[in-house]
């Protein structure tokens, strides 16, 4: 099965906000579970945040594994910004996800400034 | 109810009767004074005298000691007889108080009088003036007009950030660059929505100085500040909140740290390297942290001062050799 969602009818030409990147998710995060290539067209689209793709793709990493994502999940028309902001939240998100150690990482940042204090 | 002058308890009564006795309040004359005093003083106009504010670091701090003057206030007059000049920060700021002093039942006025022409076209150009209620319609120059965003609508902010910004012809952009400025500082935007909780929005005003070849915007909010965000995120998950306002900073631009309980934390971290990467500068200051982000690095520190909310502050070069975004 194969699915090609084109992103512009659905949030305009800014790919921004939280909202616009659950529509998408919700789109494609049932595909790709059931192993479905999808192909994200991202023509038409001028202006990316990172709030979109956190929720977009990166929760996309919540309950599958970058091999999945990265097999089954493709992207087209994305701009050299916007693919530049895809990047780094699916590394985030990775990380995030996949190595709990990363975020407790932090939050030994934190416990070991307080101590400083 | 009677008011009553007792000489030998030196104090003034007020007597009211019920149905089978009375009841007496008895206050000292010092202490009628203190009420009188304060009801003047609550409903007073008191005149704030705005100086030439740029947009070094001494120049927040004036800000932040109005803001603070703000707080136990309700009603003020702007005087701007001792200005001649106010940056776009002073603009976006000033915009912030006076909005939030209404909201809070309060009034100000500006005494638009005492503007000297250059200033008052200043501010009738970047549209200050027409927002707060005088008839001064705004006209094109070289100001990224006054700005005030109650909610997020994305969209219009994008517009005003590519048409009112980038879209000027003040620099010879490449369309796609403009784009990844203009999703940069949308991030700004975002992270006010997402974390700061400000009852009024976010205000905004920029402007292109021609002679520094810069081009400086203002983003500045009255919610309840990055450090306090941290610290209630700290709070929650059961570490110590103890933590100084500019560690607070320092850990925002940390990747991957987002004080919301999923996925986040992008957002300042895309808006330093891009700073970083074109040259230009960011200054962020909330509460006594105060952030500064240029090629050279990026530096924290606590200043001598005080602001509940967050201010950023971001000048982009307009030298297009040195503006490259690199991936």
């Amino acid at each position: 099965m194969y699915m090609m969602l084109k992103v512009v009818p659905i949030t305009g030409q800014n790919c921004i906000t939280v909202e616009d990147g659950e529509q998408i998710y919700k789109k494609i995060h049932s595909e790709i579970i059931k192993g479905h290539d999808v192909t994200l067209d991202f023509t038409g689209v001028e202006i990316f945040a990172s709030p979109f793709f956190n929720t977009a793709i990166g929760q996309l990493f919540r309950d599958l594994n970058s091999t999945q994502i990265n097999s089954n999940l493709h992207f087209i028309g994305l701009s050299s910004h916007g693919n530049h902001i895809l990047k780094r939240v699916m590394e985030n998100a990775q990380k995030y996800y996949k190595n709990s150690r990363f975020r407790d990482s932090v939050e030994r940042v934190l416990a070991q400034q307080a101590l400083d204090l | 109810m009677e008011i009553i002058f007792h000489t030998r308890h030196n104090a003034i009564c007020i007597r009211s009767p019920r149905r089978n006795s009375t009841s007496e309040s008895r206050f000292t004359i010092g202490t009628w004074i203190l009420f009188i005093w304060i009801k003047i003083e609550s409903h007073s106009v008191h005149t704030i005298y705005i100086p030439r504010i740029n947009d070094e670091k001494s120049d927040f701090i004036i800000l932040f000691n109005i803001w603070s003057r703000c707080q136990t206030l309700q009603n003020f007059a702007l005087n701007f007889s001792k200005c001649d000049f106010l940056r776009q920060n002073a603009v976006a700021f000033l915009g912030g108080i006076i909005s939030n002093i209404k909201s809070n039942g309060g009034s100000v006025s500006l005494n638009t009088h005492t503007l000297s022409s250059a200033l008052r076209a200043n501010l009738e150009q970047n549209g200050f003036l027409a927002a707060m209620g005088v008839d001064a319609p705004p006209w094109d120059g070289n100001s990224i007009p006054y700005r005030e965003d109650q909610s997020p609508d994305y969209h219009k902010i994008s517009r005003y950030l590519q048409e009112k910004w980038l879209g000027k012809g003040w620099i010879f952009i490449d369309p796609e660059l403009a784009k990844a400025i203009v999703s940069n500082v949308l991030e700004i935007y975002s992270n006010v929505f997402t974390h700061a909780q400000s009852a009024n929005g976010v205000f905004s005003c920029g402007q292109n100085y021609p002679t520094l070849e810069e081009i400086k915007i203002t983003v500045v909010d009255f919610g309840i500040g990055i450090p306090q965000s941290i610290r209630d995120y700290l709070y929650n998950i059961g570490q110590d909140p103890k933590i100084p306002d500019d560690k607070t900073l320092q850990l925002a631009f940390q990747e991957g740290f987002s004080t919301k309980p999923d996925l986040g934390g992008m957002g300042l971290k895309l808006l330093k390297e891009f700073i970083q990467l074109n040259q230009g500068r960011l200054d962020i200051y909330s509460h006594s942290g105060h952030a500064i982000i240029d090629a050279s690095g990026e530096h924290y520190e606590i200043i001598n001062s005080f602001f509940r909310g967050t201010i950023v502050n971001i000048s982009i070069n307009r030298d297009q050799k040195v503006y490259i975004l690199k991936h």
